[in-house]
């Protein structure tokens, strides 16, 4: 059971609370990295939800895993050496990591000496369930933007490719509904706008029905139309004659070809992905059903592929031309919804043409393209100044605000959660040591790590006098391949006590929605699960050794 | 006076070797984990150990000296011979264990002049990439730190120098010096200094622009001290790779050059190629089925190259920081 | 300046600083220059530090290393620990010519010789962009720089002890075995132990990097510190330890900074006062206080507004700038921020190419319903160096009174609209039949310099400068005017 978010912020005390839907859960993630020096330990069963419409911060130093929690919820940590080892990660329900452990199996001789078995035909199914729900159902921003863009390939480009990835089967419909528009649909569509007197209800739904029929052009002259007009057998004409010179007379049978395929396609990701869940939870009957249903569409899907290739082989570029102009039209779309002036200008730049504002504003356009319901940030304000940073962090809610996303937004600092965050988690060594709502955890931080950090922040709105000194934490981030035993901050923490370096403490609940996991606050004890890879070489030497110690044997 | 403990003073543990011969020992190490690397530098060392015991003790191995080296063929007289009385290589040679692998023409053992002709061509080789890649080193070194109007005029010299086809020059310097092998050996140095200096350039760009080199020079460090201390050392690594790739290349080149019979063999300055060649009397012993005095030196040159290479990628990727950390 | 300055002994005077990095066009020679930074002056009183604060491109790491001569100067002066009545010489005269150059003073005036010919001989001596070698070298001993990335700061193949004792044995020529006594010394303060010395840089830390580098800088006991955002790769946590130790070597002694970061609370926490740079400028110098509490300029304003503060419950005014920074290779006219002020008056430096735009859209019949009866507009033609614009028409089209006055009328709207400013800086516009054009004349635009508009507060900017102030245009009435009847 989750627990009720007590949810700061105006915004998310309207949301009814029974209905907030948890959109990312990860239970007990735990990522390893195999390197030649020894196994990092980057994140330590990590537990967080992300819920609908929130945004939720990560902070920590580097080093502490918030961008590996990051890559590990995206299911992009590289692969060697990298490995999530354990946790189950449920985007919109769905587990992510079913069967993951199955792909390949670690055996580990020592720190150094791992062996990987992979199987790699699990692997390349769960990389292609992994692909459909990335991108489409989750997006990610990055640090740099400047190394996240193809430098070969212009914006315009690389966000028509986006959308092109997801969206086929909705601009193939809007193709089709554009070109067998007939005069009943644009009377049923001025009837609608007529009887809303609201102006700007209005307006939302023009732009609704342009880009469902697929003729975003004429968006402006419909406003115009029903700004000046209330006859609506004038308008209707009007509007109608503008819908008709939209048309091009395109061949339709292509569009419905490809429509087709993509159309089979996506049902066949979708059945993928129920037999996955259904598997997980046993039900043989439903796992049967699924399955003949997966090998129905292979089959349909077999026989669509050869006329669709065969048709885009001899067609390409007629057979992509339509698609490429609804995927630019709606890139431009893209860009002006993130606050891109001159978007034409700038979808036929290429990255290097841009300053870092602007191309973090691609990036973001890019992860909107397929209107994902999550969003990971990882430090998108870093690279920036601060000017730049004001700007990108107003777009991030406005977004947030407008399309009531869930974005996870992974920063170090602690002013930007402050500003942007409805919840916040503070990471060190791997682990989450503290969770709570940006108000409480501001007014009154718990966690000797979280107060140290935000009291080793020089302030600029207050007066610094010249005998005043920071508080620092002292020492550095320990090092993740041999990491500190029990509480990972104790060797930093002030508050020191015997049984931080033996036992690790428990994320617990110790306020109405803030956690925190510290020996301070309470006595719960986190139970240590090993590692199940490593392989405890056979020598009888240590086996009495053990034996020896076991008995008490002293010599 | 304000509380200087601004932290714990962090106390490190004390280290008993100097830490730039552990640095040395940890790379070994690396090196050492790269199988395919390690049979490289194995066979690789055999060669030397072969060439150097041979010029050190050329008795125990036949070949007495240079002048003497033709000594052993029986009859003292180099004489062409027939290609049926060439001896095949056997476990059980005739004329003693220097026979094992055959004759080849003048009915000289193959064995004993190998050895003789690796001697020769490792010591060039090696000379040739020592002067030429110190040249190099030195001259892309000044002009990649120094910039600006040096570096023009030397890279256009270097250009010049790049744009000469070798085979032109080396026939060139056969004309003047003589048809003897060090004429090829001065072709080679002008060619090859270049590709050094090409390479340190680069380096030396991108570690000019590092800010140690900056706070070296705000520490009053002249221009040719930061050359020399701060440069010269960072930009050596991909050096030592081209040297180790180099030592094989110009093996294989005289080869070639004494192959195509461009290098007038004196039968007293033995080398690989002109034994590969291995014909006498117009004939090609090979076709006629006397596989042995072409294929056996093949092979071994076959060997030295590859093995060299394999070394040489496996220094490439000990010595690359970003591989290393 | 002086006057700013009082008793208190100048270690470092900037005058007129300029650094051009040329642009190669390939064959054609050079083809721009990418002004870093732009006549730069300030002084640095002893003891004190100074924050120079500014974005990506504005020159502040340019300027740090300039000072050092780490990078060649274009042209201006840098003094550095010159004996203080030769410095305050050098101040007052340095003060007079650039006065007098502003005046439009060339140096065939006979006042201008008359400064030049002493202060000329000062320069040679003691300007750090003129000085030989030798000279050089000598002043190295008393200033240091560090720097920002730690992980390139310290050269890979020497271990710890060579690198800190690298200035020890070139500048002071010390023997052996008297470094690594003071670098023992050095080692411990900074709070590293004596083993660390026999370590490679990549076996440390950032943060334990970084406290190297400041003992390299301090080991030949500097009396200028240029820190050039030494904190920024750093976490918060190691940062707090590193702002600590500076502060604690600061008053212990008695060094000075010139602290360089775009991190605006660091710069509270560590300057004095605070130098603000737009585009190769300081656009505002003013004390750490008066400078957060009470700024002038428009961009400073904008920058501090947009800092994000650690209090979720703080209510933030935020300036969101429009646009983004030009490139330096080709800055605004005039002021260099006013394309992006937001308070921004007609003569703040709009140049046609400014205008091309607004005017295009002003004539877009889709745009503007009024701008139907003017048709056959072929194209706008910019001319920079006139400054003027012509709206040329189509040859069937002649231009006629009724097209003057239209865009006339339509001139006269827009500039009373929001962004409408640029319309306001229109001298006159005119008909030019001959070209069967409309020729937009504009105004000349002032370049704004740095002034001191209360005590010890510089700010360039022409809302504070009542030579050139328009109260006409202004839309911060409020704040300006009383500046202007204060500075009288």
């Amino acid at each position: 059971m989750f627990l009720t978010p007590n949810l700061g912020g105006k915004r998310l005390a309207e949301i009814n609370k029974e209905n907030i839907q948890v959109r990312v859960r990860v239970d007990n993630l735990r990522t390893r990295f195999f390197t030649s020096k020894g196994i990092v330990k980057a994140i330590d069963n990590l537990s967080l939800n992300l819920l609908e419409g929130e945004t939720y911060g990560i902070v920590g130093e580097s080093g502490s895993g918030k961008s590996v929690t990051a890559t590990s919820i995206m299911d992009l940590i590289p692969d060697p050496p990298g490995r999530i080892t354990r946790g189950s990660i449920f985007i919109d329900g769905f587990n992510i990591l079913s069967g993951y452990d199955k792909h390949v199996r670690i055996i580990a001789k020592s720190e150094t000496n791992v062996k990987f078995r992979r199987r790699k035909r699990l692997i390349r199914k769960h990389n292609y369930i992994i692909s459909g729900i990335r991108g489409k159902k989750i997006a990610m921003v990055f640090q740099e933007p400047f190394l996240s863009l193809n430098p070969v390939l212009t914006i315009g480009e690389q966000i028509e490719e986006a959308i092109l990835l997801h969206s086929r089967v909705s601009i193939a419909n809007s193709i089709i509904r554009r070109e067998t528009m007939a005069r009943k649909d644009v009377e049923k569509f001025v009837e609608g706008i007529l009887a809303q007197p609201d102006i700007s209800t209005r307006k939302k739904m023009i732009n609704r029905w342009v880009n469902e029929f697929g003729v975003p052009d004429i968006e402006r002259s419909l406003n115009d139309l029903f700004e000046n007009s209330t006859d609506d057998s004038f308008i209707t004409e009007e509007a109608f004659a503008l819908a008709e010179a939209e048309k091009t007379g395109i061949n339709l049978d292509q569009i419905y070809t490809a429509r087709g395929y993509f159309d089979l396609l996506d049902r066949l990701h979708e059945t993928n992905l129920q037999l996955i869940e259904a598997e997980a939870t046993g039900n043989e009957e439903a796992v049967q059903r699924f399955r003949d249903e997966e090998h129905e569409l292979k089959s349909a899907l077999f026989k669509e592929y050869f006329s669709y290739s065969i048709q885009r082989r001899f067609l390409k570029r007629v057979y992509e031309k339509p698609f490429k102009d609804v995927a630019r039209r709606r890139a431009i779309e893209l860009l002006d919804l993130v606050n891109i002036a001159g978007s034409e200008r700038v979808l036929d730049s290429y990255p290097h043409e841009l300053s870092g504002g602007m191309q973090q504003r691609s990036m973001i356009a890019m992860a909107l393209s397929s209107n994902p319901r999550i969003l990971i940030a990882d430090e998108p304000t870093t690279s920036l100044d601060v000017t730049t940073q004001a700007q990108i962090l107003e777009l991030f809610k406005d977004i947030s605000r407008e399309s009531n996303m869930s974005i996870l937004f992974i920063t170090h600092d602690l002013a930007v959660v402050a500003e942007m965050c409805n919840r916040v988690g503070v990471m060190y060594g791997g682990n989450l040591v503290e969770e709570g709502t940006v108000s409480s955890m501001f007014k009154d931080a718990k966690h000797p790590y979280t107060t140290g950090l935000m009291n080793s922040i020089p302030r600029a709105e207050r007066r610094f006098d010249k005998s005043q000194r920071l508080e620092s934490i002292p020492g550095t981030v320990p090092n993740l391949i041999t990491p500190p035993s029990g509480c990972r901050f104790h060797p930093r923490c002030k508050f020191k006590m015997d049984i931080c370096s033996e036992k690790k403490p428990k994320l617990v609940e110790i306020e109405q929605g803030h956690k925190v996991a510290c020996f301070l606050y309470s006595d719960e004890i986190e139970e240590e699960i090993p590692d199940d890879f490593y392989v405890v070489p056979k020598n009888e030497e240590t086996e009495e050794k053990l034996f020896n110690e076991a008995e008490g044997v002293t010599q | 006076m304000v509380d200087v403990d601004a932290f714990k003073t962090e106390i490190a543990p004390p280290r008993k070797i100097h830490p730039k011969v552990e640095e040395m020992k940890t790379t070994g190490k690396l090196f050492l984990t790269n199988k395919l690397a390690l049979v490289g530098f194995t066979i690789t060392s055999f060669y030397f150990i072969l060439a150097i015991l041979d010029a050190i003790y050329p008795q125990y191995l036949g070949v007495a000296n240079d002048s003497t080296y033709l000594s052993w063929v029986p009859g003292g007289t180099p004489t062409t011979i027939q290609p049926s009385q060439l001896l095949s290589p056997s476990l059980t040679p005739a004329g003693g264990w220097m026979f094992i692998l055959g004759t080849t023409f003048y009915n000289m053992p193959i064995f004993p002049a190998m050895l003789a002709a690796l001697k020769f061509d490792l010591g060039y080789s090696l000379a040739i990439v020592m002067i030429g890649g110190g040249i190099g080193v030195v001259i892309g070194v000044i002009s990649g730190y120094m910039g600006g109007i040096v570096d023009e005029v030397m890279m256009r010299v270097t250009d010049i120098f790049f744009s000469v086809p070798f085979l032109v020059l080396a026939i060139a310097f056969l004309f003047v010096f003589g048809h003897v092998l060090s004429s090829v050996v001065y072709a080679l140095i002008i060619i090859w200094w270049p590709i050094y200096a090409r390479l340190t350039r680069g380096q030396a760009l991108s570690t000019k622009a590092m800010n140690y080199v900056e706070s070296a020079r705000a520490a009053g460090s002249s221009k040719l001290r930061n050359i020399f201390v701060h440069v010269l050392p960072n930009v050596l690594s991909p050096v030592y790779v081209q040297f180790s790739l180099d030592l094989g290349t110009i093996v294989l080149i005289f080869s070639t050059l004494d192959f195509l019979g461009i290098v007038n063999g004196n039968p007293n300055v033995p080398e690989l190629g002109s034994l590969i060649v291995a014909q006498g009397n117009g004939l090609s012993w090979l076709i006629a089925g006397y596989w042995w005095p072409a294929i056996i030196p093949g092979i071994f040159l076959l060997i030295f190259t590859i093995s060299i290479n394999l070394m040489g990628d496996g220094l490439r990727d000990v010595l690359d920081p970003k591989l290393r950390r | 300046m002086i006057n700013e300055v009082g008793d208190e002994n100048v270690i470092l005077y900037v005058s007129g600083l300029k650094k051009y990095f040329p642009i190669y066009g390939g064959l054609a020679g050079v083809k721009g220059y990418v002004k870093a930074l732009d006549d730069v002056t300030f002084a640095l009183k002893e003891g004190e530090s100074l924050g120079v604060v500014g974005e990506t491109g504005c020159g502040k790491t340019t300027l740090g290393r300039t000072i050092l001569d780490l990078i060649e100067a274009t042209e201006g002066n840098v003094y550095f620990n010159i004996p203080r009545e030769i410095m305050r010489r050098v101040i007052s005269l340095e003060e007079k010519a650039t006065s007098l150059l502003e005046k439009g003073k060339t140096e065939e005036d006979s006042e201008m010789k008359d400064v030049l010919k002493e202060l000329n001989p000062l320069r040679k001596k003691h300007s750090i962009p003129r000085m030989g070698g030798r000279d050089l070298i000598k002043l190295r001993k008393y200033m240091q720089p560090v720097f920002q990335d730690p992980f390139s700061s310290l050269d890979p193949r020497k271990i710890v002890r060579e690198i800190i004792g690298e200035p020890m044995k070139v500048l002071l020529k010390m023997k052996t075995n008297e470094i690594l006594v003071k670098e023992k010394e050095i080692i411990e303060e900074i709070g590293l132990s004596e083993d660390h010395l026999y370590r490679f840089p990549h076996e440390f830390s950032g943060g334990q990097r970084q406290r190297i580098g400041i003992a390299r800088a301090i080991s030949i006991e500097p009396k200028l510190l240029v820190l050039d955002e030494p904190t920024s790769a750093l976490d918060v946590s190691v940062q707090a330890q590193i702002l600590n130790i500076l502060r604690d070597l600061q008053s212990r002694r008695g060094l000075s900074y010139i602290f360089i970061s775009h991190h605006l609370n660091v710069i509270r926490m560590m300057a004095d006062r605070v130098a603000v740079m737009y585009l190769g400028k300081i656009v505002e110098l003013s004390s750490t206080e008066e400078l957060f509490t009470d700024m002038l300029h428009p961009y400073t304003k904008a920058l501090l507004s947009a800092i994000p503060i650690p209090d979720p419950e703080a209510k933030i005014s935020r300036i969101v700038l429009e646009g983004e920074i030009p490139s330096p290779s080709d800055p605004p006219k005039g002021c260099h921020f006013h394309p992006r002020c937001p308070v921004a008056m007609k003569n703040c430096g709009w140049s046609p190419r400014n205008l091309s735009g607004p005017l295009t859209s002003m004539l877009d019949p889709i745009r503007n319903q009024e701008a139907k009866t003017i048709v056959g507009v072929e194209e706008i033609e910019v001319d920079e160096d006139g400054n003027k614009l012509q709206i040329i028409f189509a040859e069937s089209t002649p231009v006629n009174d009724r097209h003057l006055q239209t865009i006339r009328d339509l001139v006269e709207k827009e500039s009373l609209q929001k962004n409408g400013v640029v319309f306001k800086a229109i001298k006159e516009i005119s008909l030019n039949p001959e070209a069967n054009s409309v020729v937009i004349e504009m105004i000349q635009s002032d370049t704004p310099h740095l002034r001191e508009v209360r005590k010890g507060h510089f700010v360039s900017c022409l809302l504070y400068d009542y030579n050139y102030y328009d109260q006409e245009t202004s839309r911060e009435e409020s704040n300006a005017p009383e500046l202007y009847s204060n500075n009288q």
